[in-house]
């Protein structure tokens, strides 16, 4: 499926924070060529660095995969992250992701900015909420036999901050 | 040395560096350079405990006002925020009048700047005001 897109990155690492910053460099790159467009090839790096930070925090074993695809006229871009995890940080996240999703985008990332700063854990998903606001991102999960796949569909027209 | 008496932090790829602010207005207030990229896993323990070294230093001196320069802080992780917000939190908590306001000078070209910090300021609109662009 996702194959019909003829502009994508496979990428396979291993779970070290140090990889974050190079891969981050690498995508801004990719998409400034890709998208024309430095500025918002700047905030799909942020966004594949929030996922890739949680795959990094989360993932109990080796092997951290990131896919990023271009659709076709370069509306949509389709970033997805797959780790696996213990069942433990699986439930966290359920929960975390039930909460995020309960509410608009811009009250659940506030939300979030508040109570992460007196988290002591760092499993908050303010880089979740981030991207769904700030890229205005739809964010979809799928949890399959201990592997974590979250994808962050990036529209590359609707851009800005919301003035509500 | 500038009157807090606040030696500049480097930490990993970012640099914190406090001057006297001898400008306009805030001729009695303090300039926070905030510069690179913080990126690192835990800001909450590297760049947090400085903030609120600040913060003491703000309230002792009894000055009303910080200016924070993140004109070249390129890039900055959730982690990072969750650290700002932990110190903007910090002073919203003090009691009335003796405060601080944080005057935030940012980067329209940079694109987290222009995302991040409106939210910032929606969430702490007595505290944070923008300058000038």
């Amino acid at each position: 499926m996702q194959k019909e897109s003829k502009i994508y990155v496979e990428l396979k690492f291993g779970p070290k924070w140090t990889y974050i910053s190079t891969v981050r460099t690498f995508v801004e790159d990719f998409m400034t060529i890709t998208l024309e467009d430095k500025k918002k090839a700047t905030s799909i790096a942020m966004a594949v660095n929030e996922l890739i930070e949680n795959a990094v925090k989360f993932s109990d074993l080796e092997g951290s995969e990131l896919n990023i695809y271009v659709t076709k006229e370069r509306k949509i871009i389709k970033v997805i992250v797959t780790n696996h995890a213990s069942q433990q940080d699986i439930d966290d996240l359920q929960k975390c992701l039930r909460e995020l999703f309960g509410s608009p985008p811009l009250d659940a990332y506030m939300k979030r900015m508040k109570d992460s700063a007196v988290s002591p854990d760092g499993k908050s998903t303010l880089g979740l909420a981030r991207i769904r606001y700030e890229c205005k991102a739809e964010i979809h999960t799928n949890i399959e036999n201990g592997m974590v796949s979250i994808t962050a569909e990036i529209p590359t027209e609707k851009w800005g901050v919301d003035h509500e | 040395m500038n009157k807090l008496n606040i030696e500049p932090l480097q930490v990993e790829k970012a640099s914190l560096v406090i001057r006297d602010n001898k400008e306009g207005e805030n001729e009695d207030g303090i300039l926070l350079i905030i510069s690179g990229e913080i990126d690192m896993r835990d800001p909450s323990v590297a760049i947090l405990p400085y903030l609120l070294n600040i913060h003491d230093a703000l309230i002792a001196h009894e000055i009303k006002t910080i200016s924070v320069d993140f004109s070249n802080l390129n890039y900055v992780n959730s982690s990072g925020i969750k650290t700002m917000i932990s110190w903007l939190m910090k002073s919203k908590d003090v009691q009335s009048g003796k405060g601080y306001k944080v005057k935030i000078i940012r980067n329209g070209d940079i694109a987290w700047q222009e995302s991040t910090f409106p939210v910032i300021q929606k969430l702490f609109p007595d505290v944070v005001t923008f300058a000038e662009e």
